[in-house]
């Protein structure tokens, strides 16, 4: 493997995060002297970085394997939690685990935080908070539509209508032109929000505080009743439009922007997205209606405000879980598990996945009396190739292990079997605001080291392809070429 | 599909079974309980009637027809519906039970599950408490296999409806000699409980104890009859006992055919024992090591616990020796993990089976190797044979149907307004045919207090975890009832 091409995207990792500290720095230069300190460090350190490998010139090859593109993903995805981590430890009143699960609950977009209970009076660690949020959702957009498809990963290869057909060779001038595209619709949609929510009503900041939280699905604002002081149906109906957006592929919108619209119709996974959701609403609403929870209206809007912020696994809360009966909650539990689709800032197993695996499953059964039977499975029109299917399949299986390895882990500190089961799946899920869907609603702030540590692991492994990292992790990776 | 066969075999089946309730019956008779043998003597009434009707309306000739693949599905599902309902029969008629809970009661007994709706056990009737047991050794056993190897009309066209009924994913499924293999099932079957039985004797356990519980064990049921099931003996040397037959019939019964034939090396060179047991003593080890660091247990006991509830669960045999609703979440977890698992293919164990799991776990290995050589072709081996693709394809799609099935029908029980954790819990534990589940389901519960819909669901539950779901499913095909074929 080539270390130096892993090396250099490390540095320009380095220079990127250097440089986009600088506003939120000379921003607590002006209003939270008291952080400045810890946000220069971070930028010395940052930028040490980048300048080291800025001045090691060694030449590499320009083409990514496959090993040197899944290293560059893991490597960077430890810089991004470490270095982000650096200025909330930095100004000393976080420990360092402490910051490490805000910052990782950040650019996994979970939205989980211990500000609530830290009640700290720091607003530029704030707004280094919100941004870091925000950029998170894009760049986990970028990372679907760039680097999977050519690390022939399963998820991307099946469902981005980008990839589809183009194989592995793809002009690059191409992938500039998409980056900057779908770049200026997550910048379009936040703004378009906060002009919205300013409409509506909300105060200018408040309004990009929230736009920032939606489109990421991050969910992170730091007052989690806003909604429910505020009791606005105009601003709610906004936000639930903007989570839906945020979680639907952002493909389909660059393909919008091409007029090509019918593509926007046909997305099998669309079609599902709203078909469950709507079905989602009306169960959970009938449910809140009938349990005589709420009255008729009420009822309405909480299941359609719960579902779509459970969903897009934005997880905002708008009235306690807890109020809502068994069912609903059950109900929830199993969306959140879904979650959004795929090439969106959704986290979960993704709607495609499970339209697949369960169109895979519905065929099995015939092979039961047709023991040879072949069957074609389709997503959008286009036939899936056998080995995709295989390989969501084996994913599925992979993220049920994981899943059953953390909620034991998390369990051996003594959590209950309900509370375990649901902080994990809304960890790796990165709803975050669902947190104790089923199980007593444990507060983020009091958990100890230990309990902290698995579910910066359960947000990190559901945010990234898991194979990915079981592969980083597997002795095969590191090895020589054996043979090959 | 030639709906007069499905009549025939299953009235056959029918008066099959009206001899079966002889047996309590006359077990009725030697305790002297009118009531009780009035009952049966229904049931044998009902059984008959049914049986003769069924029989006379279809017809069979076995020289000139076969049984289909659709025709074996049809008989073998609805077989287990008409058992279920016949032996729900004296529960009914003694008026224990109303008649939801009494055909729950008699799946839950049939598919070796082990579920109760009974709260009050001890006090019961001898003869149905027997009754009780038999049925899981009945269903254990399996219906068809029972009736393969016992009855001779039908053995020569066997074949699809003992793959409809007989668990695990190998090709040793398709036997040459069905009633060959039937029949040695059967007496490895009857030798088990019959040595069981004599052990159990031996640690001073009475004849009608030691009966009933090996029935139970063997079939990896779990009805007992007291209230707190083994832990009413509250002796060491019992569980370890009952313990260690609980995981023998967890294991693959053809393997043990094989033992027979070729010595006992070979339960050492199969992949799917050894990993049971693998898992078997790492979970027992975790559990223990849980228990005493936690619930301050001494070791001895903590082994004495955990080693006869990781039996229980392992197997899905789901008797009880101490209240596990009381030990730490993280032992919790590690027996809901038993849920899934199961036990091995081939036996009376329920869940997805230690080899399907074994073969998902080696899938990932293989296809890490293939993301990193992206031309390479997938091979994983088990048993030091490669497995064709279509398996490969076919046990994935069993574990998310499996996982699908336990999603939907936990959704529908919690429609039916119980608690999300009776509803996970009770459908995992239904399905996987364990039985006992947590919470008020639990170790010292029972599921009398579930609504009547909501035992309808977990009874569907069973059924559909006893016949490896697509046996079932695929009855919800439409292709399935139609008359054109493509093919």
């Amino acid at each position: 493997m080539n270390f130096v091409l892993v090396f250099k995207v490390f540095g320009y990792l380095s220079g990127v995060f250097a440089f986009s500290l600088i506003p939120v720095m000379i921003y607590a230069g002006f209003a939270d002297k008291s952080s400045m300190n810890a946000f220069f460090q971070t930028f010395i350190l940052a930028l040490s970085f980048a300048l080291i490998v800025w001045f090691k010139k060694e030449e590499f090859n320009k083409r990514i394997s496959m090993k040197e593109g899944l290293a560059s993903i893991g490597v960077g995805w430890i810089f991004v939690c470490i270095f982000g981590a650096l200025p909330y430890y930095f100004t000393g009143t976080f420990s360092f685990v402490e910051a490490l699960f805000e910052n990782t609950s950040s650019f996994t977009t979970t939205g989980l935080s211990v500000f609530h209970v830290k009640e700290i009076q720091l607003p530029a660690l704030l707004v280094w908070r919100y941004l870091t949020q925000w950029i998170a959702g894009i760049s986990v957009v970028l990372v679907f539509v760039t680097l999977m498809p050519q690390l022939g990963s399963s998820a991307a290869n099946l469902f981005s209508a980008e990839s589809q057909g183009s194989g592995t060779e793809r002009a690059m001038p191409k992938t500039i032109d998409t980056v900057k595209t779908i770049c200026g619709i997550y910048l379009g949609t936040t703004v378009a929000e906060i002009i919205l929510l300013a409409l509506a009503g909300v105060p200018l900041d408040m309004a990009t505080k929230i736009s920032m939280a939606t489109i990421s699905t991050g969910g992170f604002i730091n007052n989690n009743q806003y909604f429910l002081n505020l009791d606005s149906w105009l601003v709610e109906a906004i936000v639930v439009i903007f989570m839906i957006i945020g979680s639907i592929n952002f493909v389909i919108y660059y393909r919008l922007l091409q007029k090509q619209y019918k593509m926007f119709w046909d997305d099998t996974e669309r079609k599902w997205y709203f078909t469950i959701m709507i079905g989602a609403v009306c169960l959970i609403g009938i449910n809140l209606f009938f349990g005589g929870y709420y009255n008729g209206i009420d009822s309405a809007k909480q299941s359609i405000f719960q579902t779509v912020s459970v969903m897009s696994t934005t997880g905002f809360s708008h009235a306690e879980y807890k109020r809502c009966p068994d069912f609903s909650r059950w109900l929830l539990f199993y969306l959140a598990l879904i979650g959004g689709c795929s090439g969106s800032t959704a986290g979960g197993i993704k709607i495609a996945r499970l339209v697949l695996l369960m169109k895979n499953s519905w065929f099995e059964i015939l092979r039961t009396i047709h023991p040879k039977m072949v069957n074609v499975i389709k997503m959008t029109g286009r036939p899936v190739p056998q080995m995709a299917i295989g390989g969501v399949t084996r994913y599925f299986f992979l993220y049920f292990v994981v899943f059953f390895l953390l909620t034991a882990l998390y369990a051996l500190d003594g959590n209950s079997l309900m509370e375990s089961m649901s902080t994990i799946v809304s960890c790796m899920s990165n709803v975050g605001g669902s947190y104790g869907l089923i199980g007593n609603l444990p507060d983020v702030g009091i958990l100890d080291t230990y309990n902290r540590i698995i579910l910066i692991l359960a947000m990190v492994l559901g945010r990234i392809e898991l194979f990915i990292v079981i592969m980083l992790a597997s002795p095969e990776f590191w090895g020589r070429k054996r043979g090959w | 599909m030639n709906l007069m066969i499905v009549s025939y075999l299953l009235g056959r089946l029918s008066i099959g079974l009206s001899a079966v309730f002889a047996i309590p019956l006359m077990m009725a008779c030697y305790y002297q309980e009118w009531t009780s043998m009035n009952a049966f003597f229904c049931a044998i009434t009902v059984a008959l009637i049914l049986g003769f009707g069924l029989q006379k309306m279809g017809a069979f000739d076995k020289n000139q027809e076969t049984i289909s693949i659709r025709e074996g599905i049809t008989t073998v599902v609805f077989a287990w519906f008409l058992i279920a309902t016949l032996s729900a029969i004296p529960y009914i008629f003694l008026d224990i039970l109303d008649p939801v809970s009494a055909f729950f009661e008699s799946m839950s007994g049939l598919t070796t599950t082990g579920a109760t709706a009974l709260v009050e056990i001890e006090g019961l009737p001898y003869s149905l408490l027997f009754w009780r047991s038999f049925t899981h050794w009945i269903g254990g056993i399996g219906i068809i296999v029972l009736f393969i190897a016992l009855l001779p009309q039908i053995s020569g066209s066997a074949v699809h409806l003992f793959n409809a009924e007989v668990s695990g994913f190998s090709s040793d499924k398709i036997l040459p000699r069905i009633k060959k293999t039937a029949l040695a099932l059967f007496y490895i079957y009857l030798t088990l409980t019959v040595t069981e039985m004599l052990v159990l004797m031996l640690c001073g356990l009475g004849l009608y104890d030691a009966l009933n519980h090996s029935l139970s064990t063997i079939a990896t049921g779990g009805f007992s009859i007291y209230n707190d099931s083994v832990a009413h003996f509250n002796n060491p040397t019992i569980e370890y006992v009952i313990g260690i037959f609980m995981l023998l019939a967890g294991g693959n019964f053809a393997l043990y055919y094989a033992v027979t034939q070729h010595g006992i090396k070979v339960l050492w060179k199969d992949d799917e024992f050894k990993c049971y047991l693998i898992l078997v003593v790492t979970i027992t080890l975790a559990i223990v090591g849980n228990l005493v660091y936690v619930m301050n247990y001494s070791v001895t006991d903590g082994l004495r616990y955990s080693f006869f509830q990781v039996a229980s669960f392992a197997s899905t045999t789901g008797f009880v020796s101490y209240d596990y609703d009381s030990w730490p979440s993280f032992s919790k977890v590690l027996l809901g993990l038993m849920y899934f698992t199961g036990g091995c293919a081939g036996s009376t164990a329920g869940g997805i089976k230690i080899s399907r799991f074994v073969v998902l776990i080696k899938m990932i290995g293989a296809e890490i190797k293939r993301t990193l050589h992206p031309n390479m072709v997938m091979t994983v081996i088990y048993n030091r044979k490669l497995l064709p693709i279509p398996t490969l394809i076919s046990i994935s799609r069993f574990f998310i149907l499996y996982v699908a099935t336990i999603v939907v029908l936990s959704i529908l029980l919690a429609a039916t307004g119980v608690t999300i954790e009776e509803a996970i819990f009770g459908v995992a534990s239904c399905v996987s045919s364990v039985g006992p589940a947590f919470g008020t389901i639990g170790a010292v519960g029972n599921f009398a207090h579930i609504p009547p819909l909501g035992k309808i669901i977990l009874t569907i539950a069973m059924l559909l975890g006893r016949l490896e779901l697509f046996t079932f499913l695929v009855l919800l095909r439409s292709e399935f009832w139609k008359k054109t074929r493509k093919w």
